[in-house]
């Protein structure tokens, strides 16, 4: 019982300790620029925390952020290393969009229901696209989800300004969807809506489906190894593919919530980066539900954050990248340092033997 | 292994975790010493985070309470360059606040893009200079974060928030609402909200109408090339307009464009520009700002005649013929006078020729010199109807 | 005709800076390293020789300031994936993130409110080239000879395929793929500072928008040597260059997004279709354990 606490706390303290050293590295580069990093931190903790409608917002920002980590977390299982979430986040907000605008004739909550599965299985198509380019052609999903969320934003664009632009008006966005089909704000004053709930639940669908079944089982099987998950008599492209359409619904529903739960309409490049934080949220979180739920939060505080950082500091808000980055760098660097470990204990038993 | 050998590896064991040990120790250091940084900074944090004076007596607050003491005096020295650097006229804003008005603006884009969001920034130094007024500001906002940007600069007390573009109308009419004694100035739109939402246009239509006519008297091939940047409403309303004011002289006339979604690429801009000329195009606007000087540079390589828009550019190159000055900055700085006098009341203004927002800016280069009187004569002709308003641009145009 | 001309000019315009960059991932690439953070070097090398260039009022300097700075970042990623065997995608684009959001705080740091224009320019050498074009041009053979009939390339292509035999041979796998990240990072800072002081003489935050992925995309379409890199290189500035006059068509026949999609749907058919079976050096991505 005892050792169980103090791994917890073991693995509870590297995450920590790299969030740290990240805010010390960026310390630095905020020192270069001539600004106080303390100000900065200070201003960032108070733009979170400080009432009830900026904590909604960070948790607004961790809903999105922790479909994202779930997006790579998953295809990470699989041994895929996919950068889509930002293009499938734009797919699913589309697809919901198009389901708000346009079939709005259904009762309010059948509608929204319907724009969650619509985002999901526009996400999903779009991850499946590379999952089957990736089994297909052996094409690298990393250049190929690159490449394809250039795409994605620009066809998310070209419909905001095009097809579904709003009737009369000579702004390339589309009309606004009716209050009724937004997503349900369960806490006045704030914009906090259901999506977090949702979001919980995928977390705990993707715990269960990865320990408790027997396609989670194969799929982090192909993760491990992907000649061992042949021989086992493993599917494996069968499993790539399932694997990348959950990834790209996990994103999708992520576009989903962006469209239906906050700027209610289809906008120009509505996305900033969730995509590519999603990828820090996993790895911090060592890809593991909790872990995701946590880095999620604290992801989620820091984009939060970083707005009052360009709002009353004179530095941009691209520092949250810096951290960002830094964070994913020194996970690295901690998960080696135990690998190194493992290896030299390795050694031992077998010279022993 | 022998016996030797093998306590070399226990040696290099035991060291090895020594020096783990170690590592985490000076780990587990900084982290107290950050946590108690951080705490410390959060309590001597004012909560007037501001970009003006205020922010510097906020860091010598907490540079007083520090350990690092040598740090943070030098940051406090750089924080205050810094804020000089936010508010260009600093020695006016630290000496004399006439007013006691905060005035606020959110931008899309960068303030140091020649362009759009430029001249959105020069009207509220323009203020803090004329009118006193303390100001703050945003850069690069993004679709996500926009009701947070207004909120948080609502509740700080800034009284007259500028948004600049119309993407920012929907998160501004959210916000407004819980702020009934903020002024909203929402730029690039005609729609409003009463009592606090107003809505503000300069150029748009009417100035790419002026573009689009001076261009077709110029033009010999009939084919007219326009360089666009992002996809926006105020961009949309330049084609709009300039394809109005081509037809207004000739319906024969075609208009070709190209959208290069950047105001800063130059690159980019001279590409899109190059593209157009070797469709035939003889005369080429740009409405993208920054990235448009690119497209003045394929001109100059051509030799190819240039309408300017949004910006004076006539520094750019001596093909530029004149330019359609869109003065965002006056129109802009007349809002927000507006809002100090407490004149803004919801409703939209459209600024033209006629109140001095949009400028023409006369001939100059080398097409002035070849040019035809007529040609002078019938170009002056549209300016001074339109800014008499006898020549109603809506008039000619077509979708 | 002169159409065809500007077209070929432009191509060559837009293709150029993405071939160095190409040529330094491909180095890499042969030593066995993903060459992910191409993108954040490429911006890297982009800001420095802008920085540089501006406060010593020399184009030169600044072109190898980024090559050093580059280079030296190319070791970083280096030594991290050899020395600690870390997972080289993840790295690479944690130090894509890392790097564009470094030039971009210390772009506004430094210059602020101004995005100061360069006033210094590279030579001009006729034909609408600039003195980093004919580089580019002389360093695809260069870079052929460098690699297949030098030691160091047989060495660095060696580690790249067979690092056990590499070390058998009683060479060390971790210097000589220093060395070549080194050589890679030079040459993508290269790309980079050509990127930004050739012909848009100023740094805009951001301004790589994924070339540096494209160039890795054309080392593998290019089948992993210099004369295949240039020409897949080509095909990419070629479908930039393209969407321009797409555009300029008039009447706006493909909507203009579809348009600026051409060079990444480019990018994506010609990993698809003409990348079958990988050329991948053998122990590309995977990290050497020495015994």
């Amino acid at each position: 019982m005892q050792k169980k606490i103090t791994d917890f706390f073991k693995q509870g303290i590297e995450p920590l300790l790299s969030i740290l050293f990240a805010f010390l590295a960026s310390s630095i580069l905020i020192l270069i620029i001539k600004q106080d990093p303390l100000k900065v931190y200070g201003v960032m903790i108070s733009g979170d925390f400080s009432n009830l409608a900026n904590f909604g917002e960070v948790l607004i920002k961790t809903t999105t952020l922790i479909l994202t980590g779930l997006s790579f977390g998953i295809a990470y299982k699989c041994g895929l290393c996919t950068i889509g979430a930002e293009g499938q986040l734009y797919i699913g907000g589309c697809c919901s969009i198009f389901v708000g605008l346009y079939l709005q004739n259904l009762p309010p909550v059948l509608n929204i229901i319907l724009a969650l599965i619509a985002g999901a299985v526009g996400g999903g198509l779009w991850g499946l696209l590379v999952g089957w380019l990736k089994v297909q052609f052996h094409s690298n999903e990393v250049i190929t989800t690159i490449m394809l969320n250039y795409i994605a934003m620009l066809f998310s664009n070209y419909l905001a300004a095009g097809p579904m632009k709003e009737a009369g008006s000579n702004s390339p966005q589309s009309a606004q969807i009716p209050q009724s089909e937004w997503l349900y704000v369960f806490v006045k004053s704030t914009r906090l809506h259901i999506g977090i709930f949702l979001a919980l639940i995928a977390l705990f669908l993707y715990w269960y489906l990865l320990n408790k079944t027997k396609t989670g089982f194969e799929i982090r099987v192909v993760g491990q190894n992907q000649d061992a998950a042949k021989y086992a008599g493993i599917n494996v492209k069968k499993n790539i593919l399932l694997t990348m359409f959950i990834s790209g619904a996990c994103g999708g529903l992520a576009g989903c919530m962006e469209i239906v739960g906050i700027q209610h309409r289809l906008i120009q490049n509505f996305s900033s980066g969730y995509g590519m934080t999603g990828i820090a949220v996993s790895l911090l979180g060592n890809n593991s539900p909790v872990g995701i739920l946590f880095s999620g939060f604290l992801f989620g505080a820091l984009k939060n954050g970083g707005n009052n950082i360009k709002l009353f500091t004179a530095v941009p808000a691209a520092i949250i990248d810096v951290i960002q980055a830094s964070v994913i760098f020194f996970v690295l660097l901690n998960i080696v340092g135990k690998m190194k470990e493992d290896r030299r204990k390795k050694h031992h038993y077998v010279e022993r033997v | 292994m022998d016996s030797t050998e093998r306590e070399n590896v226990l040696i290099r064991r035991d060291k090895i975790i020594k020096e783990e040990i170690s590592m985490r120790l000076k780990k587990i250091v900084a982290l107290v010493c950050t946590f108690a940084m951080a705490a410390m900074s959060v309590s001597g944090c004012g909560s007037s985070a501001s970009n003006g004076t205020t922010a510097a007596a906020a860091v010598t607050t907490a540079a007083a309470t520090t350990k690092a003491a040598a740090a943070a005096t030098t940051a406090a020295a750089a924080a205050t360059t810094a804020a000089a650097t936010k508010a260009a006229a600093t020695t006016a804003a630290a000496a004399a606040a006439k007013s006691d008005v905060k005035v606020a603006a959110v931008f899309p884009g960068a303030i140091n893009d020649q362009g759009w969001n430029q001249l959105a920034y020069e009207a509220i130094v323009k203020a803090q200079k004329e009118l006193g007024v303390q100001t703050a500001y945003s850069e690069k906002a993004e679709a996500s974060e926009y009701e947070q940007l207004f909120r948080g600069y609502a509740q700080q007390g800034y009284t007259i928030i500028v948004a600049h573009g119309d993407q920012f109308y929907d998160a501004v009419c959210t916000v407004a609402k819980d702020y009934p004694n903020v002024q909203f100035i929402v730029t690039s739109t005609l729609q409003s909200q009463a009592p606090n939402v107003n809505g503000c246009f300069v150029g748009g239509v009417e100035g790419g109408f002026a573009e689009g006519a001076i261009a077709a008297y110029m033009t010999k091939s009939k084919k007219l090339g326009v360089v666009l940047g992002p996809e926006s409403t105020s961009m949309n309303d330049d084609l709009k307009g300039y394809k109005a004011g081509a037809a207004y002289v000739d319906k024969s006339i075609e208009v070709d464009s190209v959208y290069t979604d950047t105001y800063e690429d130059t690159v980019k801009g001279k590409e899109a520009a190059m593209a157009l000329i070797e469709k035939g195009c003889d005369v080429i606007t740009q409405e993208n700002d920054f990235a448009g000087t690119g497209a003045i540079e394929a001109c100059q390589e051509k030799g190819i005649c240039n309408v300017a828009g949004v910006m004076e550019s006539k520094d750019y190159g001596n093909t530029v013929l004149c330019s359609v000055i869109e003065d965002n900055t006056l129109g802009i700085y007349m809002m927000i006078q507006r809002g100090v006098e407490g004149k803004l009341n919801g409703t939209p203004t459209n600024f033209g020729f006629a109140d001095g927002a949009l400028q023409f800016s006369g001939f100059y280069g080398k097409f002035a010199e070849t040019m035809t009187e007529d040609q002078k004569t019938k170009i002056k002709a549209v300016v001074d109807d339109l800014t008499s308003k006898k020549l109603n641009p809506q008039d000619y145009v077509t979708e | 005709m002169s159409s065809v001309f500007n077209l070929i000019g432009s191509t060559l315009r837009l293709s150029m800076p993405i071939l160095f960059v190409a040529l330094g991932a491909l180095v890499m690439q042969l030593a066995g390293i993903v060459c992910m953070g191409s993108e954040g070097m490429m911006i890297t090398g982009a800001f420095t020789a802008v920085a540089v260039s501006l406060s010593t009022n020399n184009i030169w300097l600044g072109f190898l300031a980024a090559i050093l700075v580059t280079g030296l970042i190319g070791i970083f990623f280096g030594f991290l994936s050899v020395k600690y065997r870390v997972n080289q995608v993840v790295l690479g684009v944690a130090l894509n993130l890392l790097c564009a959001g470094v030039t971009t705080t210390l772009n506004r740091g430094l210059f602020g409110s101004t995005a100061p224009m360069l006033t210094v320019s590279f030579p001009d050498v006729g034909l609408g080239l600039l003195a980093p074009d004919i580089i580019g041009f002389v360093s695809i053979p260069v870079m052929w000879v460098f690699l297949y009939k030098t030691l160091l390339g047989l060495r660095i292509r060696s580690v790249g395929e067979n690092p056990l035999a590499v070390q058998t041979s009683g060479l060390s796998v971790a210097k000589i793929s220093y060395i070549a990240c080194f050589i890679s990072g030079a040459f993508v800072g290269m790309g980079g500072a050509f990127f930004s002081t050739g012909r848009s003489r100023a740094f805009i935050e951001g301004m790589t928008g994924g070339r540096g992925y494209i160039a890795l995309a054309a080392v593998a379409f290019g089948k992993y040597n210099p004369v295949g890199t240039f020409l897949a290189v080509l095909l990419f500035g070629f479908g930039e260059a393209v969407q321009y006059r797409l555009q300029a068509g008039g009447d706006n026949v493909i909507p203009h997004q579809f348009a600026l999609m051409l060079p990444y749907v480019l990018t994506v058919v010609a990993l698809s279709v003409f990348v079958r079976k990988s050329k991948d050096p053998a122990a590309l991505g995977k990290p050497f354990k020495s015994e």
